[in-house]
């Protein structure tokens, strides 16, 4: 699942975790409802500087000056909560349109008040659903809707670029466990403290293969799509001083690499900060990671984003910028690099129901000879996007 | 979803949506999927000629066939304290298919205003379309095709082209766009839809329509003007006019993609008689070409739970640019319905067929041509 966009950090998916332990059921078994969000967008590529030039220098490219896009799920959810006061959950979700990972999440939770909370299945890693990001208006930039949405986000990238599975698309804590079958255990929070860890056996998009090999000749097996014995690690911090709340995360995680991709293993660390007085907002968070990630990518490279955002009544704006940087083909001595920089507002038009506006700055460098003719080498535009957005 | 209950349940579902709900004092909530949708098995026989590219008849077929075409639908909206109604559909195909979610966008309306849908759906000519009525079994993007009754020869594009189809896609099939619809003045509705790429399903956000001039149709753009009225004592009139085009990526043709339709049908008692037109033009990617025709005709009458009808619909289509012949497409339905009750229909009828491919399109081991006489019945539900 990509990242909700809307959120100002994973923190909101964290709370989400908790939340159904209260419910009561009618039913003696657990039932499902049919949850979700849609997001559908007007993005305008062409209001200034649009520069998209092939590994030539050249621009055989014609794109959509005004396109629609879209990010939506259907998500099926449920809990119960049981005499002896554990509760189960389950969650699926859908992609709501045609894709690749028709499916992305689908795990079970099993909580109770004093102990946490167990994650059984293709979900998130715990440093992941716990990262503090930076703030934004409504267009997300970290994992969001400028370089994630199904396929391609607002910006065009250029060749080479794994956003979310490496450093070129935010902060959080990814790096191609994305939805992969694991184990996570979320603590209660204790003082302000919430601590989190996840272990999955093999690295997979998605988590759909049940397959348990995962080296033949130490080459990528069919049970992984490459590092294996993932762990990750989470600590989460919130509370309030007065009229200032504070949130803070660190997070770290592990990968071992394949021997065809190379001698060194995946190490990521991320920490995050989001101070908040009245409307206002303001935070930021950096993560840096090494490791091979391929025999012609290396995850090394750092990713940081700050970001403030001020929110009254039905109204929210805010700006944003995120950098972000990876050593790519390690037998090439360049590197690709990412800015952005958005403004933009969000109006709440009722429950669930957002109107989000705004503009972005952008400018994707990838490395040099990594994009041949006809192939996106450099992506430089300021453009737009406006979109409603519906949470069910 | 492709179409599947004809022409006065697509301009019913449209006048639904439209309707106004000013008295509703509701304070806003939020939305609430609900699972709805259609669930169709059938049975079909039929024993088709069929020849390949060479003239031969390698093929053999099922004489009695099991067919479907079902879809769950997730939707919902809600009334905002603005007066604006917001919503959103989510078409799943229950079975597993290529383009596993064809349908998904989100609308808001108002009875003043009319209607904003955005996502991937079909363009505002093809959803105000009228066209012939059926008994049951329907023939106009419809039944026959689109559940396989019978074999298609190699090439054939369905309801992308006009071999099947009066309501316009012309390989706008569902892809993300932005439609109006306007509230019905005078028996009078109008329709817009831009639609900046044209791709199937929709699901590819990727902005780079074209590399050196190959690509994708693109600034598509639709219109459509539908017409309804009392025309005298029980006698109800519907009229349709539609028009879409799109700008063909140079390296993949001249001629930009364009196509007009128009409909009609009276309703007079029980009694439905109906017909539309469709004509197009222009080159599409991959060596294709849309140019082409299509005519329906067809009558119909309803009795309490009982529906029959007889329709007949014509299609021709260049096909590949490569092969001077054409694709053409005969078909005829004798068809009638049971409503069992609420939502479930017993359809049965006849079909017969005449398909004829390019002359150059199929190869050995492919259909150049088919032609028969069948039977086909289905339990229709919906849900």
């Amino acid at each position: 699942m990509k990242k909700l966009l809307y959120g100002t950090t994973a923190l909101a998916t964290a709370g989400l975790l908790f939340g159904a332990a209260g419910e009561a059921k009618a039913a003696d078994r657990l039932e499902l409802g049919v949850h979700g969000y849609m997001q559908q967008w007007m993005v305008l590529n062409d209001i200034g500087l649009t520069n998209v030039e092939d590994g030539a220098g050249k621009h055989p490219f014609d794109w959509a000056a005004v396109d629609q896009k879209h990010n939506s799920e259907v998500c099926f959810t449920g809990s119960y909560k049981y005499d002896n006061q554990v509760t189960i959950g389950v969650d699926v979700q859908l992609e709501a349109n045609t894709s690749g990972d028709q499916i992305d999440e689908s795990y079970l939770w099993i909580s109770t008040e004093g102990f946490g909370k167990v994650i059984i299945g293709d979900e998130n890693n715990a440093a992941y659903l716990m990262q503090v990001t930076a703030p934004t208006g409504g267009l997300s930039h970290n994992q969001g809707v400028l370089t994630s949405l199904p396929n391609q986000g607002f910006v065009i990238a250029p060749q080479g670029f794994a956003f979310d599975d490496t450093t070129m698309g935010g902060t959080l804590l990814r790096f191609d466990d994305n939805d992969s079958g694991k184990f996570t255990y979320i603590s209660p929070r204790f003082a302000g403290f919430q601590i989190g860890a996840s272990y999955w056996p093999n690295f997979e998009a998605g988590g759909d293969n049940n397959n348990s090999v995962q080296r033949v000749a130490g080459a990528t097996g069919p049970g992984t799509t490459g590092n294996i014995n993932g762990a990750a690690l989470g600590i989460n911090y919130k509370e309030k001083f007065g009229d200032v709340g504070v949130e803070a995360s660190l997070g770290g995680m592990y990968g071992d690499t394949p021997p065809v991709a190379g001698s060194n293993d995946l190490y990521a660390g991320s920490a995050g900060l989001l101070l908040t007085f009245g409307g206002f907002e303001v935070g930021g968070s950096y993560t840096q990671a090494q490791g091979d990630r391929s025999a012609t990518q290396q995850y090394d490279g750092y990713s940081y984003d700050v970001g403030v955002a001020y929110t009254t009544g039905p109204y929210k704006v805010g700006l944003a910028y995120q950098r972000g940087k990876n050593e790519g083909n390690p037998d090439n001595s360049s590197e690709q690099h990412a800015d952005y920089l958005i403004l933009s507002g969000t109006y709440t038009m009722g429950p669930g129901v957002r109107i989000i506006a705004g503009l972005y700055a952008a400018d994707l460098d990838g490395e040099d000879g990594a994009a041949a003719a006809n192939q996106v080498k450099e992506f430089s535009a300021i453009g737009g996007g406006a979109g409603i957005t519906l949470s069910f | 979803m492709r179409r599947s209950h004809g022409t006065a349940a697509t301009l019913a579902t449209l006048a639904a949506t439209l309707a106004a709900l000013p008295g509703d004092t509701r304070a806003a909530e939020p939305i609430q999927l609900h699972i709805e949708g259609g669930h169709q098995q059938w049975l079909v026989a039929t024993q088709p000629e069929l020849k390949n590219g060479q003239g031969q008849h390698p093929f053999d077929t099922a004489v009695v066939d099991q067919k479907h075409n079902s879809e769950v639908w997730f939707t919902g909206e809600t009334l905002l304290t603005s007066g604006l109604t917001v919503g959103l559909t989510v078409q799943l195909e229950a079975n597993t298919v290529a383009d596993q979610i064809d349908e998904s966008f989100l609308f808001l309306k108002s009875g003043p205003s009319g209607m904003l849908q955005l996502g991937d759906t079909d363009n505002a000519a093809y959803k105000m379309a009228v066209t012939a009525p059926t008994g049951g079994v329907t023939i106009n993007d419809g039944d026959l095709v689109g559940i396989e009754a019978f074999p298609l020869p190699a090439g054939f594009d369905g309801t992308n082209t006009t071999i099947d189809s009066t309501p316009l896609t012309l390989t706008d099939d569902d892809s993300g766009k932005f439609s109006f619809y306007s509230p019905r003045y005078a028996g009078l509705q109008v329709g817009l839809s831009y639609i900046p790429q044209f791709e199937a399903g929709g699901d590819n956000n990727n902005s780079i329509a074209r590399v050196n001039g190959s690509g994708r149709i693109t600034n598509g753009i639709a219109a459509a003007l539908n017409y309804t009225s009392l025309v005298a004592e029980e006698a109800t009139l519907d009229v349709s006019f539609g028009w879409l085009r799109g700008e063909t990526p140079p390296a993949e043709g001249t001629s930009d993609v364009w196509g007009l339709s128009a409909g009609v049908l009276l309703t007079w008692g029980a009694l439905e008689i109906g017909t539309s037109v469709a004509y197009a033009n222009g080159d599409a990617p991959a060596g294709r070409s849309l140019d082409g025709y299509a005519y329906d005709v067809g009558i119909a009458y309803t009795t309490g739970p009982y529906r029959v009808g007889l329709t007949y619909i014509k299609g021709v289509s260049a096909g590949s640019r490569a092969d001077s012949a054409r694709q053409y497409l005969d078909q005829v339905s004798l068809s009638g319905t049971y409503a069992l009750g609420p939502g479930v229909d017993l359809v049965a009828g006849l079909f017969a067929f005449d398909a004829d491919g390019e002359k150059e399109v199929a190869g050995a081991g492919e259909v150049a041509s088919s032609s028969g006489i069948g039977f086909a019945s289905g339990l229709k539900i919906r849900f």
